[in-house]
């Protein structure tokens, strides 16, 4: 893969040896910020970390035809796919997180997702025997694996790392960063954010969190060092029918749009890709079941926005700026 | 304070055993006795429910010992404040505004390196991180932003708590010897406790006079960010109490209580404002407390019941100065009923440390609304059937309302509840 890297992703280089740059992959804005000892070895991180999210969004995008994620979705319910590596240790990811979630988290969701489709010219309020029959093709434990391959035993049914791609794609570039001997570092797509050291500024990294009632300005942010902090939301992508707000989140258990009237969830946690995990599967199961979720995790924090009122859990205050 | 519900949930060992030491000390003929009481305690829009269910058993183990066993189990669940100050409001900020001729021209940095939020509509905010160009300047400016949002910051919690009581009760001519133990447990908080007591009987038992101590550890978790560690408190009290029948009518009811407890006495779920950084609060790291008692029962023959009337006044270290009335009227009905209204009304000032937010470094603070100046109002309906000669079952209907009386805590802060209570006696 030939990529014009000076183009798509233009570094920016201060005396004080911070480097920054911006870039577009998995369908959304990606940035970082990292301080270097040189514009050479900053340059040289940024060639090998775009590179790498470029090749990684080519292998498992499902919007692309030609990678494996696609392949795999196609050969459902008739043959094996072949896999990689790389790819085992997501879905060995994904088997922890299915688990931990009790199912709410599930890469399977994408034929019930189809169903709610809020891109579509006039989003429509499927049936309950379409619902039925897309819940028939959803269930990560139902996906047959052995090292090297994975089966899904239905036509019909397919997988989406939607749900973790990006924020484990956050903690790989943040991994390629130590031996290019960089100690401060953020690394930000699509909103999922983990940072590492210290930021320009001196001290911990900020985070702005978003206002989910007023989008396009933060209710507030939390400090960090070593965390990656998300938020889920569904008050951006949705639709409207009938005086109905359907969010584009959709529980699997239900088959239907998250309706617990939450409108965002934000954790920080060790890593982004536990973060992204939680967030979501918190925004589905609301403040109470969501938050003791968070707690049970170990090391995560986070909150939740039900209309105007915001559920903390237990030490969450202590990240607030 | 402590007519909270949830508070008494925080209620441990050794003040239930100081408790069941206020009470008059009985005379060891006792029937055997059994009795199981279940409430249930509901704050406004839900915040806070609590189930609590208590089985108490009572028994002679010699004609002059008397044991008592008791166990009592809840289950809390809700949200509480953390204490982190609400509503909107602004402070004052120092930001970076860095002004470049590289490319991308002059941006400013919003305060924030990034911003968190779902994937969608691309957001309007102004550029994250200046772009910072060969030839910047950087200049700081102060100026005056909005500061979170109307909301009140809370904490959601679900625990569970077991505990156990025991005591023993010994009467040896005009004597009474008392003595008992306590353990409670949950997740976040282990207790334990042991009581003594001497009661006298004069005046042709007319009088009992009553001494006794409580002594008391508990270990508080103490969760930080990476680890968890057990912290300690102890408790020491001591009480002196004096039940004297002025009449055949009239029971008087005296008790002095003094306390101090040491160590660990900060609520680790609770935060403050300080110098505009939300921090755990920090308490002292001891609390002197001393309590009076004055309670006045009162049969009225002519109305066919009775009257009690109470007052209490507590005062600690913390600054904390706080006085109770209550009344009560138990009316019979007929032979086999009883309705007991009641009212009781509660107030305390503030902690010398409590403050909705803090500047300048303060070694000590609280922004926990419970030690904030307030006020409590419990309005309540008992009624007791005495089903058989033996078996009594009760059921009781409280209102419980809160408020503030600083005009700076949020009104949020302070819940409004109903308490249902339902209880079973049995002698055998």
């Amino acid at each position: 893969m030939v990529l014009k890297l000076d183009e798509l992703a233009p570094l920016e280089w201060t005396k004080d040896d911070w480097c920054k740059t911006h870039f577009r992959a998995m369908g959304t804005g990606c940035q970082m910020i990292w301080r270097s000892p040189s514009r050479k070895q900053g340059l040289a991180f940024r060639d090998a970390a775009v590179t790498w999210v470029a090749e990684f969004e080519a292998k498992y995008s499902r919007y692309r035809d030609d990678s494996m994620i696609s392949a795999i979705s196609r050969g459902a319910g008739e043959h094996w796919v072949q896999t990689d590596a790389e790819l085992d240790s997501i879905f060995g990811v994904c088997d922890h997180w299915h688990w931990s979630t009790g199912g709410v988290f599930d890469p399977t969701a994408l034929p019930l997702e189809k169903l709610w489709d809020y891109k579509a010219e006039t989003p429509r309020i499927p049936s309950a025997e379409e619902i039925k029959s897309a819940q028939a093709l959803v269930g990560w434990q139902r996906v047959e694996r052995k090292p090297g391959s994975v089966y899904l035993p239905d036509r019909g049914m397919a997988i989406d790392l939607g749900g973790i791609g990006k924020e484990y794609a956050v903690d790989r570039v943040i991994e390629q960063s130590r031996p290019f001997g960089i100690v401060d570092i953020l690394v930000d797509f699509g909103r999922d954010v983990r940072g590492v050291g210290q930021a320009p500024q001196g001290g911990q990294w900020s985070v702005g969190l978003e206002d989910p009632n007023d989008p396009g300005t933060c209710w507030g942010g939390v400090k960090m060092s070593n965390r990656a902090v998300t938020t889920s939301g569904d008050y951006l992508r949705g639709f409207q029918h009938e005086g109905w707000q359907y969010g584009h989140i959709v529980d699997p258990r239900t088959g239907r749009p998250v309706s617990n009237g939450c409108h965002s969830a934000t954790v920080v946690a060790p890593t982004c890709t536990e973060a992204g995990v939680l967030s979501t599967a918190t925004l589905i199961l609301g403040p109470r079941d969501g938050l003791k979720l968070i707690e049970r995790s170990g090391f995560s924090q986070g909150c939740v926005w039900q209309a105007d009122k915001r559920h903390d859990t237990s030490r969450f205050a202590a990240y607030i700026l | 304070m402590g007519m909270v519900v949830p508070d008494l949930m925080r209620l441990r060992p050794w003040l239930l055993a100081l408790l069941l030491l206020a009470l008059p000390v009985r005379r060891s003929v006792a029937e055997d006795r059994v009795d199981f009481t279940v409430g249930y305690y509901l704050e406004d829009h839900h915040r806070v429910d609590v189930w609590t269910s208590a089985l108490l058993w009572e028994t002679d183990v010699t004609p002059h010992t008397i044991m008592r066993l008791q166990g009592v189990y809840d289950v809390v669940s809700g949200a509480s404040p953390t204490g982190a100050p609400p509503a909107q409001k602004t402070k004052t900020q120092t930001k970076e505004v860095t002004t470049s001729t590289g490319t991308g021209g002059a941006q400013v940095i919003t305060g924030y390196n990034v911003i968190s939020g779902p994937t969608g509509t691309a957001p309007t905010y102004v550029p994250i991180f200046a772009t910072v160009g060969p030839e910047a300047t950087t200049t700081t400016q102060t100026e005056v932003v909005p500061y979170g949002k109307k909301y009140l910051p809370v904490q959601e919690f679900e625990d569970e708590r077991l505990s156990l009581n025991w005591e023993l009760e010994h009467q040896l001519g005009g004597w009474i010897f008392t003595g008992g133990a306590a353990y409670s447990e949950e997740a976040d908080y282990k207790s334990m406790a042991g009581t003594v007591k001497v009661g006298r009987e004069f005046n042709h038992k007319a009088t009992l006079l009553s001494l006794g101590a409580s002594l008391g550890h508990d270990w508080v978790l103490h969760a930080e960010e990476d680890e968890s560690r057990w912290e300690d408190k102890d408790i020491v009290e001591g009480q002196l109490g004096l039940v004297h029948a002025i009449n055949p009518k009239t029971l008087l009811t005296l008790t002095g209580t003094l306390g101090s407890s040491e160590g660990y006495l900060n609520d680790q779920y609770k935060y403050a404002s300080v110098d505009d950084e939300i921090v755990r609060e920090q308490r002292p790291d001891s609390r002197d407390k001393r309590i009076a008692l004055v309670m006045v029962n009162r049969a009225v023959d002519t109305l066919n019941g009775s009257a009690e009337l109470m007052y209490r006044f507590y005062t600690d270290s913390y600054g904390v100065d706080a006085q109770t009335v209550g009344f009560t009227w138990y009316q019979k009905l007929g032979k086999r009923f009883i309705l007991a209204p009641s009212l009781r009304y509660y107030e305390q000032s503030a902690a010398d440390f409590y403050a909705t937010e803090f500047t300048g470094a303060p070694k000590i603070y609280s922004s926990d609304y419970r030690l904030s100046k307030l006020a409590t109002l419990t309005a309540g309906l008992k009624l007791i059937w005495k089903a058989y000669d033996k078996f009594t079952i009760s059921l009781a209907y409280d209102r419980y309302s809160m408020w503030g009386r600083d005009g700076a805590t949020s009104n949020e802060a302070y819940p409004d509840a109903n308490v249902v209570t339902l209880g079973f006696k049995l002698w055998y």
